[in-house]
């Protein structure tokens, strides 16, 4: 780990100041020069225009001062045998031989923002699962934005054939209007079982932009699930890739925006092969002036034949000035498939409100019943209970 | 004005602009059960809905008073507070919102902190008995994909649960089947039969009489057109079984003529 600190870090995602970071001591040189140029040449995400407040192509990185600290952190330390879980530097010294194909593969490229936490962030996260090893007990990892730093965590997961993991992220803290860029890459084997969960509550300030990245082998299942409730902006980008017969990708977005936050939700499923399957559901709710937009896609590869993709997305508003814009798109080049897509937008209704209201409880009550009934789908697909119920506890507490 | 009951008087509703409601007088003794029959359209539902406090209701006159308070004007959670409930016709179904959750929430609203989790588990778990109804039931979402009669059934199970002091039964028995019809009768009347029941005031808003076989009236009221047009006892709704609602409808033309 390179020993900077933030008052000698050089500031901005400038060539420069990774030139000055490599001199202070970065190692991977050259993967970070490579990372640096895709990120320069990739423009950024489209705004949805109109009166989105947020423009990615405007996002001012001229300060970004990269925090040296251990944002990545256990809950717990993990002693069970077969599972690694440690820093990048340690995995490179004393695990070579899964480390390095997993990192070669450079799957935070795929993004813009992916490339620039690949090409900056001082360290990362390594979790490596054996082959045949099922863990019993969740991995938990924490995300702690500090003020005044930008923060770029950076996750690799590789999970061995016969795998079986849970991982659970929790993100939190108020970085006072900083930037959190993360980079989550997951590798499932065959027959393996991954399941990475993100509860995303940055304060109101900060600005978080998230690749997630997912290859799926043969016959392996991996659940991305994804829960936004804090930053002021908030852009998630999940892929997940079904590359072997027999994998399946599932993936479960839930956002609740209110005042003026943004969400930004981009997620694809692609069916690389055939006999695959893919199941997404997205659950979000706008409130006061928040913002959001969803766009869904799937994409079944030329002879992808018997794939099976379903795509469920649902929109509560709960103000007029709400606003959230669902854009699904199924791209379908195989014959033979299956592809479900539904969707809904709604607003509060007031025969159920007056339902709930005839049976003593009061409006604010029952409008919050009925939001934390519309996320409860989604709240359901996460793995564990404990996560659950951090989820309804955090979302009511939003609702007041 | 402090005297028991639920007793409307001139009670006048609009419903967008209509006038639906045109001058109802009729009171709900505790302990006590009124009919209210009427054919489809005659304004059955208007009344439950303005006693209950749907803000589409448009009160253009009188009063409707619980026990001596006036409830009109109040919001529909604090007239369900005062101790009346409303069965509804087409209850709205609540996805995401647990039968258990709903319940528990509901009873602790208008009966706070009145019994630890233990009794009021033991409590539903009677009622269900009651009702006949599977403890799974608790698991699943309020209305959400259930039949006519699972619906009833649930409305059934909150008033048990909820033991108000005044019950509105809107067209409870439409729709079902002899067991669900049972069952709400044999709900209503193990209620009715307990402590914590024998005050409540009922009124079973119905098109058919065949739920009075099951829940016998003191009082049966027919409405027609917004208004109250013939009181009596239940006889009056043995005469509608046999007869159906014409005679009484020539007999209110002639009297009015």
């Amino acid at each position: 780990m390179a020993s900077l600190s933030p008052t000698s870090a050089p500031a901005g995602a400038t060539a420069a100041a990774l030139d000055a970071l490599i001199d202070l001591g970065l190692t991977e040189a050259a993967v970070r020069r490579e990372a640096f140029a895709i990120y320069e040449a990739l423009p950024a995400p489209k705004s949805p225009g109109g009166k989105w407040k947020h423009d990615l192509r405007k996002l001012d990185l001229g300060n970004l001062t990269v925090s040296p600290a251990p944002i990545l952190a256990l809950a717990e330390p993990l002693t069970v045998p077969g599972a690694i879980v440690c820093d990048f530097a340690t995995a490179r010294r004393d695990h070579a031989e899964i480390f390095g194909p997993a990192y070669d593969r450079a799957l935070a490229n795929e993004t813009k923002f992916g490339a620039l936490t690949r090409a900056f962030a001082p360290d990362g996260l390594f979790i490596s699962i054996a082959e045949g090893v099922r863990l019993a007990e969740p991995i938990r990892i924490g995300i702690v934005a500090i003020e005044g730093e930008d923060a770029l965590p950076y996750v690799i997961v590789v999970a061995g054939a016969r795998s079986q993991v849970e991982i659970i992220e929790m993100a939190g803290g108020d970085t006072g209007g900083r930037l959190v860029c993360a980079a989550t890459e997951i590798v499932a084997g065959d027959d393996a079982r991954v399941s990475y969960s993100i509860l995303q509550q940055y304060g109101p300030q900060t600005k978080t932009i998230a690749t997630r990245r997912a290859i799926v082998g043969h016959n392996a299942e991996v659940h991305v699930a994804f829960a936004a409730i804090g930053a002021q902006l908030c852009v998630e980008d999940i892929a997940e890739r079904a590359v072997e017969a027999g994998a399946g990708a599932r993936l479960t977005g839930l956002f609740f925006a209110n005042a003026d936050q943004h969400v930004d939700l981009v997620t694809d499923l692609l069916h690389v092969v055939g006999s695959t399957t893919s199941d997404t559901v997205v659950k979000g709710v706008a409130g006061d002036r928040a913002q959001a937009r969803f766009l869904g896609n799937i994409k079944i590869a030329a002879h992808a034949h018997g794939s099976d993709a379903t795509l469920r997305d649902d929109s509560l508003l709960l103000s007029p000035q709400a606003h959230i814009d669902s854009v699904p798109a199924l791209e379908i080049s195989a014959n033979d498939v299956k592809a479900f897509h539904g969707a809904t937008v709604g607003a509060l209704d007031d025969e159920n409100l007056f339902y709930i209201m005839s049976r003593g409880l009061d409006r604010t009550t029952a409008e919050r019943l009925v939001t934390l009934g519309f996320l409860e789908p989604a709240i359901a697909r996460f793995p564990s209970e404990a996560v659950r119920e951090h989820l309804r506890s955090a979302l009511g507490a939003k609702l007041g | 004005m402090s005297e028991r009951g639920l007793r409307i008087s001139g009670l006048r509703v609009a419903v967008e602009g209509k006038e639906i409601l045109k001058g109802i007088d009729l009171v709900v003794e505790p302990g006590r059960v009124a009919a209210l029959m009427g054919p489809n359209g005659s304004g059955k539902s208007t009344l439950a809905f303005t006693m209950s406090g749907h803000p589409k209701y448009e009160v253009l006159g009188g009063s409707v008073t619980l026990d001596g308070e006036e409830i009109l004007g109040q919001a529909p959670d604090k007239r369900a507070r005062a101790g009346l409930f409303l069965s509804f016709q087409y209850p709205a179904a609540i996805p995401g919102v647990s039968v258990a959750n709903f319940i528990r929430s509901a009873r602790m609203a208008v009966k706070p902190g009145d019994l630890p989790p233990k009794q009021f588990r033991q409590l539903v778990f009677d009622k269900l008995d009651t009702l006949d109804m599977d403890p799974a039931f608790l698991g699943r979402y309020v209305n959400d994909g259930f039949s006519g009669g699972e619906k009833k059934r649930l409305e059934m199970l909150q008033l048990a649960i909820l033991q108000p002091k005044y019950a509105v039964l809107d067209e409870t028995d439409s729709g079902l089947d002899v067991d669900a019809l049972q069952a709400v009768g044999t709900s209503v009347n193990a209620l009715r039969a307990s402590d914590e029941g024998k005050d409540t005031g009922f009124l079973i808003i119905t098109h058919y009489p065949r739920i009075l076989a099951h829940v016998p009236a003191d009082v049966v009221h027919i409405m027609m057109d917004g208004r109250i047009v013939k009181t009596g006892g239940p006889e009056l709704a043995n005469e509608i079984e046999r007869e159906g609602y014409d005679r009484i409808r020539e007999e209110v033309a002639g009297g009015v003529a």
